[in-house]
């Protein structure tokens, strides 16, 4: 057997077990192969949410971003945290859209709860709570409950402020060079 | 190697839900107070809406890269070259604007030496910006980051001033930060980069 076979044999291996490493040990990072099928997915999700939400369909849009937080994300991938945010945040905002403030506020918590790292889609996140909040307290506010609409809207514009405060701190690092 | 290439291809695909965000389209517009206020705002330049004229669904999107950022500091005073050796009987910029026996030369020579200065200064400060701006043209992740991070400011901030009223001092404060994030954006990224 020369030695061009056994490193060939051993390059194959070596690819193989990188495409079918999905099941990865503790702290062994995922394949290439499988970051890129999980990206490729969420990427094709987002357009078709794209093409549902331009045509005014925000139902389906919402069906095609909670196909995101339903896909099986390989053993520590480091993105899936951001991938996740972003598609709690999007679902949201498309919530906000369907005049469900209610189903908003609760995605934009269970967001805010799913993700820890300081980013724009935390902050975005803050920013939805804070819309859904004030939505709220609109309704109350037609229900002639002054109480309930004066507390909503506290805490809607205290999440908001926290919104911003998260993003001029983003902001800040950005213009010292560093990442987000 | 294997991990970094995941970040740079996650980094071109992050956010794409966030990119059909009112928060980024919002990017395009300026930031400043007339922008939290209900009326639709104009673009602070044409290029500055670049990218954000077709709706999410046909608007092209790229895949940022992040590379090492140069670590150009936007707060930093600009570094100011170093003046030649002082030769004997020599007379600096720097010795007229300092020195107190400048004003012995005249009122018009010291003036002169202000000007110099401050023209000086000015092409420290127009170079750096340049600098800056090349360094994150090569780099559309972070203008993505720098354009949605600016346009979510905005948004919040029309959501305080709406719920608060316009004469609240949150709802003043909120529109500060609305143009300084403005500012902050047109200095570093005039053109954000497409969202998809």
């Amino acid at each position: 057997m020369s030695l061009r076979f056994l490193q060939a044999f051993a390059l194959g291996v070596a690819l193989l077990s990188g495409c079918a490493s999905q099941p990865t040990g503790p702290g062994e990072a995922p394949s290439n192969e499988a970051v890129m099928a999980v990206l490729g997915t969420v990427r094709a999700l987002h357009h078709e949410a794209d093409v549902f939400e331009g045509a005014g369909d925000f139902e389906r849009a919402s069906d095609a971003v909670r196909r995101i937080l339903a896909m099986q994300y390989p053993r520590n991938m480091a993105e899936a945290e951001d991938l996740r945010a972003d598609a709690y945040g999007r679902l949201a905002e498309l919530a906000l859209r369907r005049a469900a403030p209610d189903e908003a506020l609760s995605l934009a918590d269970t967001g805010l709860r799913d993700t820890h790292r300081e980013s724009v889609l935390r902050a975005r996140l803050m920013m939805v709570r804070g819309q859904s909040l004030g939505a709220l307290a609109d309704r109350a506010h037609a229900a002639a409950d002054e109480l309930g609409a004066r507390r909503l809207r506290e805490q809607a514009v205290g999440a908001l402020e926290a919104s911003i405060a998260l993003n001029q701190r983003l902001l800040q690092r950005l213009a010292d060079g560093g990442a987000p | 190697m294997r991990r970094a290439a995941g970040t740079v291809v996650a980094a071109g695909l992050l956010g794409l839900g966030c990119a059909a965000s009112p928060a980024y389209r919002a990017s395009s517009t300026p930031v400043g107070s007339a922008t939290v206020a209900s009326t639709p705002p104009e673009p602070s330049t044409q290029e500055s809406s670049a990218g954000f004229a077709q709706p999410p669904s046909m608007a092209p999107r790229t895949a940022p890269v992040r590379r090492p950022a140069t670590g150009v500091d936007l707060d930093r005073e600009p570094a100011q070259p170093a003046p030649p050796p002082a030769q004997p009987g020599s007379v600096t910029v720097q010795s007229l604007s300092e020195s107190p026996t400048s004003s012995v030369l005249g009122g018009a020579a010291v003036e002169d030496g202000e000007r110099t200065v401050r023209e000086a200064r000015i092409g420290a400060q127009v170079q750096r910006i340049r600098e800056e701006q090349i360094r994150l043209a090569s780099n559309p992740g972070i203008c993505h980051d720098v354009c949605f991070a600016a346009g979510s400011i905005c948004l919040a901030a029309q959501e305080v001033c709406r719920l608060t009223g316009d004469s609240d001092a949150r709802c003043t404060r909120a529109r500060g930060a609305c143009a300084d994030a403005g500012r902050q954006r047109d200095g570093s990224c005039p053109v954000c980069p497409p969202t998809h």
